[in-house]
């Protein structure tokens, strides 16, 4: 805007004024300032005095006192609650006047709201629902760290030097997770405890509503064995009995006194468990070793720890364990409880809130465009009622009326969308991404957003088909004819051309997303885990880990074997990406290696495909009474003997076995190898036989669908030994696809929502080419009289598609470009700017587009010159 | 509408209208204010003051003859009211019985 010449003050101002007051207050201010402006000095400084005058609070005020004082009603001029209720009806009345605009325009904005609406309601149960203890934005979890940066577990008395030497803690207490059988009426019943100290009370701020929580007198060794139940354990497996409360309670065969238990609800740190015992009643490992972790730990910061004395504090508990590098652990460190409950689904949902926030710019854009076409065609209507002295105010107020009619059914169907969707998707969530404590749902915070959305959306509505058209003597001398209008079309083509950049961009994201959850699918985890189930058994403990054990295993691997069907079956410690594994670690030129431990029975290698890559996998050799022996993985050998042999070998840590067998590397503990490190192919197995444990996994490779072989296998334990519980059955197809489900359900839902901003976005496309064409049909049939074919008129109308789609393909590939740095969180494998997604995303949207120019194209094509401009 | 509600603005806005006139609208009442009052304001204030001083029925406005040479827009002319000359008279006399006998001690 520049400073206009001495003929008068600036348009645009002049215009402001216009639209703040009621005409015919409007006109005569304007000729108040205008004799003042000619009476100054030419030059910038009377622009800015003009600006400033019409922008003033004072004529702000003028504006409000002519509005609010009712003389000039009758005139049209002012708006206010009569206006807007008036507005109401006669929104009402226009909607059901013209159903199909009112129709595209609610639903546009029902699948706008209804998706920003579903996905707040994730965030808000996910990221913004309170976590479920008092302190809780205080509370740590603590883990002891290797030199190749993995979390790793950490030996009971390094847990207790950090509850001594830690200055920033409050409390801390030890912490694991462990599965337990529970001795019930009817045989023992599965059950998830947790290992803890009496510090955790404090910790996490609760009190047990019945006896009292551990106490650092069970603590001590060989203290009478005792445990603290949840309120649903306490109800499920003792019939809710207050006797309970110091009677006994059988847990993996072993008594403990139920001391206490805990209020309504709690479910401890895991959010899941259903028992707390300290650790010394459930060790994992030796009580004093200094060499073998298995525990973690949690703590409450002091209120005035800050991050500074808190990194500093690490740091020096850090050095102390350097200095006896238990285990290898080199480190402690530090994951806040909201992180560690809300962080794996975060990247995902600001990758969702992302795509939503532009199909939502898309909706915005769609209903502005359908407006302003609108608007257009009711150019002459509007020049009328203006110079008749309606103020640009009130038509807008009407707009927003109508608009608010229109936003209200579309918030309405977006509410209904979100409820509907928000239940569907709920099952979906990734079980791990989902903490258990968040309730999704459609709530107050969740309907305020819709409102809001509703309201900006009926603004946009209203504001939209008013803005930039004041020359009500040209709309009126254009009397209905509208092809005078036909080159008005470059704000809707601006929002078109938007549109597809930024369906654009959510189709580049989703491509990359795709590209990658392919990559992980493609994944060879190097095991072969089609048809094989798996369930974990826990023995009771009257079988125990000797002869009994030996025999009862043998019998059952043996029953399993000759079920039909049943080709192979197995035990081990534990199964691949089933979170049980036990680590070891063995030192080598001053470094630590660490490694995974699996005991397996002979039939494991055989039953996941395993490849022997040299020596031999376990036989008979490798029986209880045998020498110890160990399989590796290749990784590993290569490790710890990078140029020798390793068969034959003893190894390094253990109980010294001999290496007898290498094997290939497979992937344990993930798929995703980004996120781990080389350990996760540092794998040993030693013979089961040798090192039994009362809990162990069953595996079966069977054709057989799983629910019809667990009646099988319960039948088969239960006659073997009625005290094993079978728990944790699951084919291990299910837990492989478990471990992408994040990754499908992401692309799902943008793939979702870039099908829902492609569509709008090619429908916006054609609406303008539609529109335009309509406006032009005289010209065209001007042309065509002239001698122009129906395919020159064709080319035209497609070349003015190109030059909404073409553009908007680069603006989009430049917007994709500058998102990548977000994208970059979330791929697996693909570049962040992957040139396929890049490539796929705009020819995709080449093709809808030209297929949306081509209706209105051939359309136009078909004009009869004649008919057209004798009906004109 | 009594005079205690007049404020300081209001008597002076009220007394350019009553010198001015025939002539008095927005812009002639502004420069008459900066001009005898040394009261420098904005035409948009003129108005607000205007059309409060309306409100209160001590002022009335009416739209101003076309006039040639203005394309083709009208001016508002304010004029009193035989209340806002009553006011005015009100509080002038007010201000003068506050004033008498003052004035060898304060000027």
């Amino acid at each position: 805007m520049t400073p206009s010449g001495p003929a008068g003050p600036p348009g645009a101002a002049a215009r402001v004024l216009e639209w703040l007051l009621p005409w015919p207050w409007s006109e005569e201010v304007a000729t108040d300032l205008a004799e003042e402006y000619a009476s100054r000095e030419a030059g910038p400084g009377r622009w800015w005095w003009y600006w400033r005058e019409v922008v003033s609070v004072d004529t702000l005020r003028l504006a409000w006192e002519l509005r609010t004082r009712g003389g000039d009603r009758a005139k049209g001029g002012g708006m206010g609650v009569a206006d807007v209720s008036r507005g109401l009806g006669y929104g009402v009345r226009t909607a059901v006047r013209r159903p199909g605009f009112a129709l595209a325009v609610s639903c546009t904005l029902a699948l706008g709201i209804g998706a920003s609406a579903t996905i707040f309601a994730l965030i808000d149960g996910i990221l913004l629902s309170s976590l479920p203890f008092p302190e809780a934005e205080r509370i740590d979890l603590l883990r002891g760290v290797t030199a190749e940066g993995t979390p790793v577990p950490v030996p009971y008395p390094v847990v207790r030097d950090w509850e001594e030497g830690s200055r920033s803690y409050a409390a801390l207490s030890a912490y694991r997770v462990v599965e337990v059988a529970v001795g019930g009426e009817s045989g023992p019943v599965p059950a998830t405890g947790e290992l803890v100290e009496s510090t955790y009370r404090r910790i996490l701020g609760v009190d047990p509503a019945r006896g009292r929580f551990l106490e650092s007198a069970d603590e001590v060794p060989n203290a009478a064995p005792v445990v603290v139940i949840s309120d649903g354990l306490w109800r499920s497996v003792l019939g809710g009995d207050p006797a309970a409360l110091g009677g006994s309670l059988r847990i993996d065969g072993a008594v403990h006194t139920v001391v206490g238990i805990m209020p309504a609800g709690f479910r401890g740190l895991s959010l899941e468990s259903d028992l707390w015992l300290v650790p010394a009643a459930q060790p994992q490992g030796p009580l004093d070793s200094r060499s073998v972790g298995w525990l973690s730990a949690v703590g409450l910061l002091s209120r005035d720890a800050g991050d500074g004395a808190v990194r500093a504090d690490l740091a020096a508990l850090s050095e102390v364990m350097a200095a006896s590098r238990p285990d290898h652990i080199i480190g402690v460190r530090r994951q806040p409880l909201a992180a560690a409950y809300r962080g794996a689904i975060g990247p995902l949902l600001a990758l969702l809130s992302a795509a939503v926030a532009l199909l939502l710019l898309i909706v915005a854009a769609n209903v502005a465009n359908l407006q302003i076409a609108r608007g257009i065609s009711r150019t002459r209507e509007l020049a009328v009622r203006r110079a008749l002295g309606a103020s640009g105010l009130r038509l807008a107020g009407e707009f927003v009326a109508e608009g608010l009619v229109l936003a209200g059914a579309g918030g309405l169907g977006g509410l209904l969308l979100a409820v509907w969707s928000t239940r569907a998707l709920v099952p979906l969530l990734p079980a791990d991404a989902v903490p258990a404590y968040a309730s999704i749902g459609i709530n107050v915070r969740v309907l305020l957003v819709v409102l809001a959305l509703a309201a900006a959306m009926a603004l946009v509505f209203g504001v939209v088909p008013l803005a930039g058209r004041r020359d009500v003597a040209a709309d009126l001398s254009a009397g209905g004819r509208t092809d005078a209008i036909g080159g008005r079309t470059r704000p809707q083509s601006v929002l078109v051309v938007a549109e597809l950049a930024l369906a654009m961009v959510t189709l580049f994201a989703t491509g990359v997303v795709v590209r990658s959850l392919g990559a992980k699918l493609a994944e060879d985890p190097g095991f072969r885990y089609e048809d094989v189930l798996v369930a974990r058994l826990a023995v009771s403990g009257e079988v125990g880990e000797g002869r009994r054990w030996l025999g009862l295993t043998d019998a059952l691997l043996d029953r399993l074997r000759s079920l039909p069907d049943v080709s192979t079956a197995a035990i081990s410690s534990d199964s691949p990406l089933r979170e049980l594994y036990a680590r070891g670690s063995v030192e080598r030129d001053g470094a630590g290696i660490s490694y995974f431990r699996h005991r397996v029975s002979p039939d494991y290698f055989a039953l996941l495909d395993l490849p022997l890559l040299r020596g031999r996998m376990f036989d008979g050799r490798d029986g209880p009474e045998g020498p110890p022996a160990v399989v590796i993985s290749e990784a590993l050998a290569r490790r710890l003997w990078p140029e020798r042999d390793p068969l034959g070998k003893r190894f390094p840590a253990e109980d010294g076995p001999v290496v007898v067998g290498i094997v290939a590397d497979a992937r344990t503990r993930s798929l995703d190898l980004s996120s781990n490190d080389a350990t996760t192919r540092h794998d040993i197995y030693v013979p089961i036989g040798q090192r039994p444990g009362s809990n162990f996994d069953v595996l079966v490779r069977t054709e057989r669908p799983a629910a019809a072989f667990w009646p099988d296998l319960r039948r088969i334990v239960a006659e073997l030994d009625g005290g094993t519980l079978v728990y944790r059955a699951e084919p291990m197809a299910l837990i492989v696809s478990r471990e992408t489900a994040r990754d499908r359900l992401g692309a799902s839902l943008l793939g979702l929502f870039a099908a829902i901003s492609l569509t709008l976005a090619v429908v916006g496309t054609y609406a303008l080419i539609a529109f335009t064409i309509g406006l032009r049909r005289r010209e065209f049939a001007i042309r065509m009289a002239i001698g122009a074919t129906g395919s020159d008129i064709a080319r035209m109308v497609l070349r003015r598609g190109l030059r909404l789609i073409l553009p908007g393909i680069g603006i989009g590939a430049l917007l994709a470009i500058a998102a990548t740095p977000a994208l970059a969180r979330v791929v697996y494998r693909v570049g962040p700017l992957d040139p396929l997604a890049l490539a796929g995303a705009a020819l995709l949207l080449l093709g809808v587009g030209v297929a949306a120019s081509l209706a209105p194209a051939r359309r136009a094509a078909a004009t009869e010159p004649q008919q057209t401009l004798r009906t004109d | 509408m009594g005079t205690d509600s007049l404020g300081d603005l209001q008597q002076l806005t009220m007394l350019a209208v009553a010198r001015l006139g025939d002539g008095a609208y927005a812009a002639a009442v502004r420069r008459e204010l900066e001009r005898r009052a040394g009261r420098s304001v904005s035409v948009s204030t003129v108005y607000v003051t205007l059309v409060r001083l309306e409100k209160q029925g001590l002022v009335r406005s009416c739209r101003a003859e076309l006039e040639p040479g203005r394309g083709g827009r009208r001016k508002r002319l304010f004029e009193l009211t035989a209340a806002g000359k009553a006011g005015l008279v009100e509080s002038r006399e007010a201000l003068e019985r506050m004033w008498s006998g003052l004035e060898p001690g304060l000027s």
